[in-house]
């Protein structure tokens, strides 16, 4: 079997490289880069953890991935058979060799279930830990609540100038953030990374614009940006976080 | 000055106390049981000087332990569950005393009881030490114990109010003030309860609060705090004032348009702060564009009226784009944040209708009176009548109240849904005597099978249907939250007489929220903040204004497009976002314009009218504006990133109208605004194809993204790009780029 073709092997500082290799001639993403390198992550001085979670909506049985059950019934267990992990006692199916041969640094949790009637809101708990509070149908959509995404970047922030948490090809089912807002929401690259085109969208150049030429536009910018900054921090000014941006982007 | 409260409220003039600004805090109802303190149990003991209303409970809530996130949540906490904030001492002592065969009081040996010695931690208790063992409280709850665990007697005082002392006043930046907290009993005994009292500021970086001691901060500002001591609460207003004042002179001589002005200028002179100057008609020309359709003025009209001199053009101008047709989708727009539901839930082609509806009311200019009684009477099939699909999405009466209240009242009462509310009057009956008046809303036809599948239900009124309190069971009958709703006719939908009081002229809360709204939208922060959050412990930064606001609406019949004019007639509105002098710390008295980002539909639409590259938008016909989006499944990265209401939430949505990192990099980056920006057809190759001068490019691009001529000196050095003939479509693009991509074109001044 394989995994969701638009995740294989692919995380998150993969993704982030690719985008970013593009433009390997001096421009605002090397500050990017440089940033996100730099950047405490509040006054956490730990090294930050990174999660990454695959969701496979529909996708591969517990028995033909990390839970097969080599005692059932020829029937249940269906065509592929278990093979032994580094653990010992814990099986995974037939095709999962390399992972079984570091099982004994992951943890597979098999006890995970939930509750509800259908997908659309079993995805719903699931994706927020929270049971949707009204009925849902079974191909649902549905958001009552933040999922765990937008829960971990309203709760740990982002380093200044990236985007909390990304999200791939698409918003998760029930996946976004509620009444968290915007800021919290994952920035999607819908694109395949599998593509030879594939760069991470908006963070590379557009095709066909030379870096040059960018540098021109980028020139010209400041030359017509003399729209009145109000700085004093009292005023609350909305373009206040602009300027933050403004470091981040030239 | 805020003072001792009665039970007994006579709830109209409660209402109108409260939102008149008068910050006298009543918080009774004619009939929340909770709220008075009569033991009904059959062992009442008057024995000993402690007893458990006026002495334990009190404990309780001060120490937290029937606090939202321990015991006094929905199921408790490991098996002990408290009512909130101790709103309803019957249970809490049946919990306390009688429950699990008594185990939790040890009356023989009070030290021994389970519930001092979790408190005390002389056994593990998740919520630590609560009630340390020397401790006052533990000495009380210990003396309780031990004479009996009595309650008050029926005869026994009540507590009926709390007062805080000293009277409100002014504080000078840096100083403090220790408040006193006095409850007040029915037999006009009077306890201080302060350090029993929980303190709340509203804006804590003015005036900071910490078991009743007042700190005011360095900076001008205002601050109103919240005091609770059981279920009864109050509020205590405070403002720091600028250092220096102002020469009464300066207000008597500011500029006064309508009613509006008076009333700022009368806030700006207590807080001591000048208005800034009027914004340059360049300013205001794309403030009233953006704010009346949601569009900005081609280079002609901007010509037109930057060039005119008349003496009312201002005023012209408002009524004009009034009469616009894109005022319609424009406000459609924003009521559709509050109103759409999630095609998930109740079918696309009712997403549609509803859509529809709401349209239609803009484009007609309902009074808003009338959109809001059909609204709550909606009926009939979800295909034809969308406002019917308000019942589809809500389809239970505890579903439908609390969006009822918040939307139209600007009370938000889904706490009391499961219990009293914490910082309000409103109780669980209270919440579903307003829920019977939709009992006998009633659906046929197919049920949810969302999306596409969702097929037509039709609403309908019932004969029969009744809604009962959760607790006690008791079939309950309609009632409205204050004042008196007219009875309910034989053979009526009980809606209709729901309706008729929500909109009545009496109801100080229905025109209020509304001005509020409209308020907010034009002036970037509404009077009250959040917009649909009224009451005492929340009140308007200006209150005579918002009633002012809120009579004109109501004589003027609630006409919307009459209210927007009224606002943006006002000399207030017309005036510039730069600061003068002290009143760049004002953001809630403006004394100067605030700024806002354009809100995303606005945003695309502007960025399609420079580039003159329509947006291709999935399941609408060529060239519709994303203003008129019916569902938000069409998928736009654009949209999504400026935000948007995310397609599967449930509303009302709130946007947060913040800059990010996504947004820039999106307008500098993104392909399909790359292809905008260079298309063959678009603006940028038609304007160097054409054979305009290089000053005169210049200008036809400053005018369509910042609505203004340039400077001189823009003016001539940027027409330098434009000499050399074989790259003015590669200028006059680089340039269309810079613009779109600086805060003057995101940003309404």
């Amino acid at each position: 079997m394989s995994l969701h073709k638009n995740c294989a092997g692919m995380t998150r500082r993969n993704c982030l490289q690719l985008g970013l290799g593009l433009l390997a001639g001096g421009s605002f993403v090397d500050l990017l880069r440089l940033r996100a390198q730099a950047a405490p992550v509040g006054s956490d001085t730990r090294r930050p953890a990174s999660c990454i979670l695959i969701w496979m909506d529909g996708g591969p049985t517990h028995f033909e991935t990390f839970d097969p059950k080599p005692d059932a019934p020829a029937e249940i267990r269906g065509e592929f058979n278990p093979i032994k992990t580094k653990v010992p006692g814990v099986y995974f199916s037939q095709y999962m060799t390399r992972l079984a041969g570091i099982a004994d640094k992951i943890s597979v949790i098999r006890s995970v279930c939930h509750n509800q009637g259908n997908h659309g809101a079993g995805n719903h708990y699931m994706m927020t830990g929270s049971p949707p509070r009204v009925p849902v149908g079974c191909g649902a959509f549905v958001s009552f609540h933040p999922s765990m995404g937008s829960v971990a970047a309203y709760e740990r922030g982002a380093p200044e100038g990236l985007p909390a948490y990304f999200s791939m090809p698409s918003m998760s089912r029930s996946g976004g953030p509620n009444f968290l807002g915007a800021k919290y929401a994952p920035f999607v690259v819908s694109d395949d990374p599998s593509s030879k085109q594939f760069r991470v969208r908006d963070v590379a150049l557009p095709q066909g614009l030379s870096d040059d030429r960018f540098h021109t536009r980028r020139d010209l910018r400041q030359l017509v940006d003399h729209f009145q900054r109000i700085t004093d921090k009292q005023a609350a000014d909305p373009m206040r976080s602009m300027s933050i941006i403004a470091r981040a982007t030239t | 000055m805020c003072c001792a409260v009665s039970t007994r409220a006579i709830a109209w003039l409660a209402a109108l106390a409260i939102l008149g600004g008068v910050t006298r805090a009543d918080f009774g109802t004619d009939a929340a049981p909770s709220d008075v303190a009569i033991p009904t149990g059959t062992a009442t003991v008057v024995a000993g000087d402690v007893n458990f209303e006026l002495d334990v409970l009190p404990i309780l809530t001060a120490k937290g332990c029937n606090a939202g996130a321990c015991h006094g949540k929905a199921r408790g906490q490991n098996g002990f569950q408290l009512s909130l904030l101790g709103f309803d001492p019957d249970f809490d002592y049946a919990t306390i005393v009688k429950e699990a065969h008594g185990r939790r009081v040890f009356p023989a040996a009070p030290d021994n009881s389970l519930l001092l010695r979790k408190a005390s931690l002389g056994l593990p208790h998740g919520g630590g030490m609560r009630l340390p063992l020397e401790s006052a409280e533990y000495e009380t709850v210990r003396r309780w114990l031990a004479s009996g665990m009595p309650r008050t007697s029926l005869a026994a005082p009540s507590l009926t109010g709390i007062g805080v002392e000293p009277a409100e006043h002014v504080m000078p930046p840096g100083t403090s003030e220790q408040l006193r907290v006095l409850a007040h009993y029915s037999d006009d005994s009077i306890r201080d309860v302060t350090k029993l009292s929980d303190f709340q500021s509203n804006e804590t970086g003015v005036v900071a609060v910490d078991h009743g001691l007042v700190k005011a901060g360095a900076l001008p500002g205002e601050s109103t705090l919240m005091v609770r001591y059981m279920n009864k609460i109050a509020t205590w207003n405070t403002a720091i004032p600028l250092a220096d004042s102002v020469d009464a002179d300066l207000y008597a001589r500011l500029p006064r348009k309508n009613f509006i002005d008076e009333h700022v200028w009368t806030k700006l002179r207590k807080v001591g702060a000048l208005p800034s100057e009027q914004a340059s008609d360049a300013t205001f020309l794309r403030r009233a564009y953006l704010d009346c359709i949601g569009q900005l003025p081609t280079p002609e009209e901007a010509r037109a009226f930057l060039a005119s001199t008349s003496p009312a053009k201002r005023e012209e101008l408002v009524d004009a784009l009034l009469d616009r047709p894109e005022y319609a989708d424009f406000w459609a727009n924003k009521w559709v944040d509050l109103l759409r539901p999630n095609p998930y839930r109740v079918g696309i082609k009712p997403t549609m209708s509803f859509d529809a509806w709401i349209r239609e009311a803009f484009r007609q200019n309902k009074p808003y009176s009338q959109f809001v009684h059909e609204l709550i009477t909606a009926q009939g099939s979800t295909w034809r009548n969308g406002a019917a699909t308000l019942f589809r999405d809500r389809r239970t009466p505890d579903e439908i109240t609390p969006i009822i209240s918040q939307l139209f009242l600007g009370i938000r009462l889904e706490c009391a849904k499961c219990h009293h509310h914490p910082f309000e009057v409103w109780s669980q009956e209270d919440f579903f005597s307003l829920a019977a008046y939709f009992a006998r809303v009633a659906h046929k036809g197919e049920a949810i099978s969302a999306p596409i599948s969702g097929g037509e239900e039709i609403v309908y009124v019932a004969d029969s249907g009744s809604v009962s309190h959760p607790i006690s069971g008791k079939v309950l009958e309609p009632r409205a939250l204050f004042g008196k709703a007219r009875a309910i006719e034989a053979g009526e939908d009980p809606r209709e007489a729901l309706a008729d009081w929500v909109v009545s002229d009496e109801n100080p809360y229905f025109a209020q929220v509304a001005v509020n709204r409209v308020w907010a939208d034009l002036m970037a922060r509404g009077l009250v903040d959040p917009v649909d959050d009224l009451r005492a412990t929340n009140p308007p930064s200006n209150p005579a204004l918002l009633v002012a606001l809120a009579d004109d609406f109501r004589q003027q019949g609630y006409d919307l497009k009459k209210l927007i004019r009224r606002i943006m007639t006002s000399y207030v509105y017309g005036l510039s976002s730069a600061p003068k002098g002290k009143n760049v710390g004002d953001t809630r008295n403006y004394s100067r314009h605030y700024r806002q980002r354009l809100r995303a539909e606005v945003l695309l639409d502007a960025v399609c009218d420079v580039t003159g590259a329509p947006e291709d938008l999935v399941g609408m016909p060529n060239g519709s504006r994303s203003m008129e989006i019916w569902t938000h499944r069409v998928n736009s990265l654009f949209l999504d990133a400026f935000g948007r209401p995310d397609a599967n939430q449930d509303p009302p949505y709130e946007r947060a109208n913040d800059a990010t990192i996504v947004q820039a990099l999106h307008l500098m980056n993104a392909p399909s605004l790359h292809r905008k920006v260079t298309s063959d057809d678009g603006r940028a190759a038609k304007i160097a194809a054409s054979d305009k001068t290089p000053p005169q490019i210049v200008e036809e691009l400053y005018l369509l993204t910042y609505s203004r001529l340039p400077t001189v000196e823009e003016q001539s050095s940027l027409a330098a790009l434009f000499e050399n003939n074989a790259n003015r479509r590669q200028a006059a693009e680089d340039l269309m780029w810079a613009l779109l991509n600086t805060p003057e074109f995101i940003f309404k001044d």
